[in-house]
């Protein structure tokens, strides 16, 4: 029976592969719509340009700004989180702004950007970071505060010092939300950088899609649009191979 | 026997006054911070001068009238239509079609591939093909809207309906149901709370891809906060970016307030469900 499940699964998603390409072919080799370039063009100017390194330098300079925006991102969010986690007070006036914060939308900002922090890497940093560390607070803190108090309790009655309960205890007992936040902030700082190289300052990817737009390359705009789906597959699927492998133990306990 | 008896609802009393009371020193404390803000705000506005930060008074009183004087509300309301328009079209093809795929497997494997694959996909990098294949009018800004919010009510009406078929499937058949009456009067009543999430989710998304939009094509309200920007009319600017910010604001806890309700019903049913069995 669960064979058989399977197997219908792989069939259809084969199928849902075979019929998106074949819609693709279909409509490109129509005629009517000159924006749709051929499957074979488009896969051509791919592989082309990932080897000319046409793709790679600009995907370079993109994850260079995602990476360090994510890292400033991590370490203000979970100082952040594991302040309002821990502390009821400073949860009771913080969480209301990194609420409001979190579903503000951004871009609104963009047009002034340059004011206050410039169009360069400044601005495409704060995007980023702001794009990404109001999720690494709320994960941060939910996942303290879903601690076993009974743990804690415990280490307290062995006399652990404070520091060694939040080494020992309390911060490996957040790890798993922390990850998943840290999982979730991933996508967001590919998705604000795009945003700034797009929208604040073109440069990197944002800018190879923009030229292919703007001469209406259409084969270089679509493989690059397959790239980036590519590239944030990538990354999207080393953090979670990293999350896993961090959380071994957990799921060796759950066992 | 005589007993000497606390008097009736002394201690809710005594438990209202301490929430009262911790209520107040929470109110307190967020009014010194958020206070502070905003006096560091006008500090640094009066050092660096109206080019740089405008004050919190030539917002309020030059920047808020100009929105409802200069046609700003008017330009916004367009967009708001525009939102609308992008958020009907997407509820109605997401809520449905998210139905299905929770209802059968091969829907399932046959869309969510698709729709996993886009969702990782920076949406902002779809925006120069969006533009080539249906240009730079209404239907652009509508789209990148569907686009934006798509997947959370698809996601999230999946998951609610799976999880409730698999729920109630014991109680549709010891009921006698038919099919379409087991969808119609058990699972979807049942699923109704988490499509709101999606909703809710969709929303607060959907907003932000209504200003890249605009941004990105320079009409409505994206094309006025360029405008703005670029003229440095920073209390205009800023009264106009509130105003966004305020109404995204609404609208995700207009629909989270309904969603608290919504769920509060589901869990009382449950309960009493709990209680009669």
């Amino acid at each position: 029976m669960r064979r058989r499940a399977k197997a219908v699964d792989v069939v259809a998603t084969v199928a849902a592969f075979a019929l998106f390409l074949g819609v693709w072919h279909v409509l490109a080799s129509s005629g009517s719509y000159p924006f749709i370039p051929s499957i074979s063009q488009t896969l051509t100017t791919l592989v082309t340009e990932i080897a000319n390194g046409g793709l790679l330098r600009p995907a370079g300079e993109t994850l260079q700004v995602a990476g360090l925006g994510l890292l400033i991102a991590a370490v203000l969010g979970i100082v952040v989180g594991v302040v309002t986690g821990v502390s009821r007070a400073w949860s009771q006036v913080l969480d209301p702004l990194v609420n409001a914060a979190y579903s503000t939308p951004i871009a609104v900002m963009i047009p002034i950007l340059g004011i206050y922090v410039g169009l360069e890497l400044r601005g495409k940093l704060f995007i980023v970071v702001t794009f990404c560390v109001f999720v690494i607070i709320m994960n941060t803190a939910a996942g303290i505060r879903q601690v076993d108090p009974g743990l804690v309790e415990m280490a307290r009655s062995l006399e652990m010092s404070r520091w060694k309960v939040y080494r020992t205890v309390i911060l490996p007992g957040a790890m798993p939300q922390v990850l998943t936040g840290l999982r979730i902030a991933t996508g967001r700082a590919v998705q604000g950088v795009l945003v700034a190289e797009l929208l604040l300052n073109v440069s990197g990817l944002g800018y190879y899609l923009v030229i292919a737009g703007s001469s209406f390359d259409t084969p270089r705009l679509v493989a690059g649009t397959l790239f980036v789906t590519l590239l944030a597959f990538v990354v999207l699927f080393v953090v979670g191979r990293l999350e896993r492998r961090a959380l071994r133990w957990k799921a060796f306990e759950a066992r | 026997m005589s007993t000497v008896e606390a008097p009736v609802g002394a201690a809710p009393l005594r438990l209202r006054a301490f929430r009262q009371r911790r209520r107040g020193v929470v109110w307190t404390r967020r009014v010194l911070l958020y206070g502070a803000i905003l006096v560091a705000w006008q500090l640094l506005a009066l050092k660096e001068g109206p080019f740089f930060l405008p004050t919190l008074d030539a917002i309020a009183f030059d920047g808020v009238p100009a929105v409802f004087t200069q046609g700003y509300a008017g330009t916004f309301a367009e967009s708001l239509q525009q939102l609308a328009i992008g958020l009907v079209i997407c509820y109605a093809v997401a809520i449905p079609l998210g139905m299905l795929i929770g209802l059968s497997r091969i829907a399932d494997r046959f869309v969510m591939p698709f729709a996993d694959a886009f969702f990782i996909t920076p949406t902002a990098a779809l925006l120069p093909l969006v533009i080539l294949v249906v240009g730079t009018g209404l239907s652009f800004r509508v789209f990148v809207v569907v686009l934006f919010a798509f997947y959370y009510p698809l996601v999230n009406t999946a998951a609610g309906v799976r999880y409730n078929v698999a729920k109630y499937r014991e109680l549709s058949d010891s009921l006698c149901l038919s099919g379409p009456a087991k969808l119609w009067k058990i699972v979807l009543p049942a699923s109704a709370p988490y499509v709101v999430v999606g909703v809710r989710l969709g929303l607060g998304i959907a907003v932000q891809g209504m200003i890249v939009a605009e941004l990105w094509v320079a009409v409505g309200t994206g094309s006025l906060l360029i405008n703005l920007g670029a003229q440095r009319r920073l209390p205009e600017f800023f009264a106009l970016t509130g105003m966004v910010i305020v109404l995204s604001l609404a609208l995700t806890e207009l629909v989270r307030a309904y969603e608290r309700r919504l769920f509060a019903r589901h869990q009382l049913e449950v309960r009493l469900d709990a209680t009669q069995g």
